[in-house]
């Protein structure tokens, strides 16, 4: 696939390094010659340095008979007009990341088609948006909506419960749900009834919601968080403030510039804004933080919400959660004790990866760094997995087919399920599977 | 701070890799000269060679297999630029190696010569050290002599990187390695298919070179070999006396035309095959100086050659393929330019120094070098009296960065050293005067081939062991363009 992606920084970089991973052909533009530079020395990609929205630079890159250009450079708008200008070249799919608070409201997140781009990608929406649905859930350290809210993605760190050190085939799991994939000192595997789950593992469960709320309940004391504090009254903050409000949940934010704190409190009734710096153990104290369920620290600055969750965590809160731009510093977060840790990277290269694939994935969702991946697409006629049960379908070692929904029903399949044409099925492979289910459900002859 | 050495074990895969490809090659060619002796034995050449092929190939294909097995638990994740300087010397070394196996085995010459004979190849230079070619070696060995010159050609390295597409960036440090400068890349945007599609078009131009040179009446064995070392710009023949050895002008012009069409920017043929326009090609400054040069060096020539040929015609014949064989740094002979007059002679060597364009076969400084020089000097004296104008120097419509003019720079001085430090080492080994010192060196360090102001016989023959060990290591300088090599001599690639 002929890829251009336009802008270099965090995201630019981590997509590079994952499409060429996957061997396609990669136009790379920014205008830093020196993060040029950076991407000629480190992926097997051509690059140009020059501005990216210009028509000459975009026509050098091949973005007429590019199949996905990526608009990811740190200026929104810059984003959208290399979008629009390569569509209008005769790109196939274009997206534009934007971030800033003025284009939040075009896009709520994730939109299609607006402005005339493909998809416009708002991440730090997006996060705030899994924060809110990580905020509902018993104890979940992501949460991942798939098929329309109709199948759920949950990640929970294990502690202490009835359903450990028994073989997983022993463990009553409820109705329409399983445990997907489990990660053992950093290495995923995908479970089988023998496999015994033990204090420490991380799982993904999947299922219907109602289904996914039960099996938390089971593995996790935690429960919904009621009572949320969010440090930082940008993007994600406002975002994340009104997402929780709709759930009725009770809102703290804490805001360290008076013109913003005023702002959001003007802005969102039913908010206590409290003007002071994150990081002020004794502000934290003062405002009694520990008594809250979940403590969000979501300013800009990855130093400030890594400090500022370690101080609520000392303050007494149990639940903290994180957002960090640089996704190299999520495993440290974690070792750290931090709970929840999002990228927007991570969401935003999410969005723009299933493009890369072809074969219409709905959705695409990287668990623990690239070592595995759920995906979500229709099941064409023409592919080899359909209209044959799941037990002889030849699914690889690694890899599992999570959810068959047919119409408004979703079926957690077995042996005897099959998989009709036009049904959206939810798989999820490791790394080493990928080839070989994509050879099962892509359409013959293509 | 400390000086621990760094772990360079992950390179003992690839070369083993190149080993192995070496054996396969090796084998190939042993089947082929079996086959071709069965079939159409050539009786006034030497006979069999195509065991000892054989023997060769299982040799090199167990010292592979070792290399690929032992090599297998160092793979590092990813070539690191250090690991890919490395890793293409010892590639070429490994492969120059291999290929005198066959040398040592079938033509009983001895390993120093086999070396030398097979560096010499694998680097297009096409010095031999053979002085008895029609007699000594029989057909297997010389398919074997011209086909490593054909792998040599576009690159022994740039096929690896081609066959393995897997190695990411890493392959790109691999490709610089071996072919340096950013002329060629950026064909295609991954590095492996700009290797394969360089490859592809070498290999076309091959077989369309061998079909021309069958129709023009020569025997299918010599169209081979000789398109083999044409578009190589190598210059092993199957005669003693060269191409010259046909003595018909149509096949010295369509080996002229070929060696000239293969010391062209391999990526400006691609641009034409892809976009259809002949305007990448035409207005390629590189390329414009190319003609230029040619087209004087032969009206120059072939002016000049009237005393020595009486007939315009004829003189034009053997100056045209002069200035072919010259420039494309190739090394076949037709004529004797040891009775040119001084002039024309200085127009060969001038030639020798410069070669071909970048991203060709062809050795020398190159085209592109020579100009960025010659421009930079002018900019450089007009500063001289304008010492605050803005003086870009440009290629065409790109203005080129200061960082890419010092390393033209530093590159004349790194070829310029390396003769002055040859010829003394020459002069001292062997006793030859300064001028045969020189033209060895020049030879060798353009991957040339014959030896302008050679006493007695053009060939390598009669150098001391040291003497041949020491072109050898001048040719691979040449082939590599110095700074990979080089490189290796730094303490800082070896120290953490």
């Amino acid at each position: 696939m002929n890829i251009v992606v336009i802008g270099l920084g965090e995201v630019g970089r981590h997509l590079l390094s994952v499409l060429d991973k996957e061997g396609h052909d990669i136009v790379a533009v920014d205008s830093s010659s020196q993060a040029v530079q950076y991407a000629e020395e480190h992926y097997d990609v051509a690059s140009i340095v020059g501005y990216g929205a210009s028509e000459k630079l975009l026509k050098v890159s091949g973005a007429a008979r590019a199949d996905l250009v990526v608009a990811v450079t740190n200026h929104d708008e810059m984003n959208l007009v290399a979008a629009l200008g390569a569509k209008q070249l005769g790109a196939k799919h274009v997206v534009a990341r934007v971030q800033g608070t003025a284009w939040s409201e075009w896009t709520e997140g994730l939109r299609y088609g607006v402005l005339g781009v493909d998809v416009v990608i708002n991440p730090r929406v997006l996060v705030a948006q899994e924060l809110s649905r990580i905020a509902r859930s018993y104890g979940a350290s992501d949460v991942v909506d798939l098929a329309q809210d109709r199948v759920e993605l949950v990640q929970i760190d294990l502690e202490e419960s009835r359903a450990l050190n028994k073989p997983l085939s022993s463990v009553e799991l409820p109705p329409h749900t399983l445990v997907s994939a489990v990660v053992r000192d950093g290495d995923l595997f995908v479970p089988g009834g023998a496999d015994v789950l033990v204090k420490g593992d991380r799982v993904y469960l999947i299922g219907r919601p109602e289904g996914v709320l039960a099996a938390e309940r089971m593995f996790s004391k935690e429960r919904e968080a009621r009572r949320i504090c969010i440090v930082g009254g940008g993007v994600v903050g406002k975002a994340l403030a009104r997402e929780l409000l709709q759930q009725e949940a009770t809102v703290m934010m804490i805001e360290s510039d008076l013109a913003t704190a005023e702002e959001i409190s003007a802005e969102f009734q039913g908010i206590q804004v409290v003007h002071g710096d994150g990081t002020d153990g004794a502000l934290l104290e003062e405002e009694e933080v520990g008594t809250y369920d979940l403590f969000a620290a979501v300013t800009r600055a990855d130093e400030i919400n890594l400090m500022a969750a370690l101080l609520a965590q000392r303050a007494g809160c149990k639940r903290t959660a994180t957002i960090v731009q640089r996704a190299d510093y999520t495993s440290i977060y974690r070792q750290l004790g931090i709970d929840i840790v999002l990228s927007p990277r991570t969401v935003a290269s999410d969005q723009i990866l299933r493009f890369s694939r072809g074969g219409g994935l709905h959705s695409l969702t990287v668990l623990e760094d690239g070592q595995a991946e759920v995906v979500e697409l229709t099941a064409s006629a023409r592919c080899r997995a359909v209209n044959k049960p799941l037990h002889r379908m030849n699914l690889p070692r690694g890899s599992l087919l999570a959810a068959i929904v047919h119409g408004d029903d979703v079926i957690i399949p077995r042996g005897k399920d099959v998989v009709q044409p036009g049904d959206r099925v939810i798989l999820m492979t490791t790394k080493e599977a990928r080839a070989t289910v994509e050879r099962l459900f892509r359409p013959r002859g293509e | 701070m400390s000086t621990q050495s760094r772990d360079f074990r992950g390179v003992i895969r690839p070369v083993g890799v190149v080993v192995l490809g070496i054996g396969v090659m090796l084998a190939l060619c042993a089947l082929v000269a079996m086959a071709w002796d069965e079939v159409a034995p050539d009786l006034n050449r030497p006979q069999g060679g195509s065991q000892e092929l054989g023997l060769s190939a299982a040799i090199v294909l167990v010292l592979g297999g070792f290399l690929f097995g032992y090599g297998r638990r160092f793979v590092s994740d990813r070539i690191s630029r250090r690991e890919a300087l490395l890793a293409v010397s010892l590639i070429w070394i490994a492969a120059g190696a291999c290929g005198a196996v066959p040398f040592i085995l079938g033509a009983s010459m001895s390993p120093v010569d086999s070396f030398f004979e097979s560096v010499s190849g694998l680097t297009t230079t096409g010095a031999t050290v053979v002085t008895d070619i029609e007699t000594r070696l029989s057909r297997p060995l010389l398919l074997w002599r011209s086909l490593i010159q054909w792998l040599g050609g576009m690159g022994i390295v740039v096929l690896f990187v081609a066959v393995f597409p897997n190695l990411g960036a890493g392959g790109k440090h691999l490709f610089r390695g071996e072919v340096p400068g950013t002329t060629a890349e950026g064909l295609r945007p991954r590095i492996a298919e700009t290797s394969f599609a360089l490859w592809k078009l070498y290999a076309a131009l091959t077989v369309l070179e061998i079909i021309l040179l069958k129709f023009l009446g020569l025997d299918l064995f010599d169209s081979v070999c000789h398109a083999f070392t044409t578009l190589s710009t190598g210059g092993f023949s199957t005669l003693d006396s060269s191409v010259g050895g046909f003595n018909r002008p149509a096949v010295e012009y369509v080996i002229g035309a070929f060696m000239l069409i293969g010391s062209v920017n391999y990526g400006l043929y691609y641009g034409l095959i892809r976009t259809g326009h002949w305007r990448g090609l035409v207005r390629n400054i590189e390329f414009r100086a190319y003609v230029a040069i040619v087209v004087t060096s032969v009206i120059f020539l072939t002016i000049l050659n009237l005393d020595v040929h009486d007939e315009l015609l004829t003189s034009f014949r053997y100056s045209f393929f002069m200035v072919a064989t010259t420039i494309s740094s190739t090394g076949y002979g037709t004529d004797d330019y040891s009775v040119y007059s001084s002039t024309a002679l200085a127009i060969v060597l001038l030639m020798m120094f410069v070669g071909g364009c970048s991203g060709s076969t062809a050795g020398g400084i190159k085209i592109e070098r020579a100009v960025l020089m010659g421009k930079q000097a002018i900019a450089q004296v007009q500063k001289s009296f304008r010492p605050s104008a803005v003086q870009l120097v440009r290629m065409g419509k790109v203005s080129i960065k200061t960082q890419v003019l010092a390393d033209v720079a530093s590159f004349f001085l790194i070829y310029m050293g390396c003769i002055a430090f040859g010829i003394l080492f020459v002069t001292l080994v062997d006793g030859v005067p300064v001028p045969t010192a020189f033209g060895t060196m020049l030879t060798c360090l353009s991957n040339m081939g014959p030896a302008p102001f050679h006493q007695g016989p053009d060939n390598f023959a009669a150098y001391s062991a040291g003497s041949k060990l020491f072109f050898v290591l001048a040719m691979l300088l040449g082939r590599l363009e110095f700074f990979t090599l080089f490189a290796l001599f730094l303490p800082g690639v070896w120290r953490r």
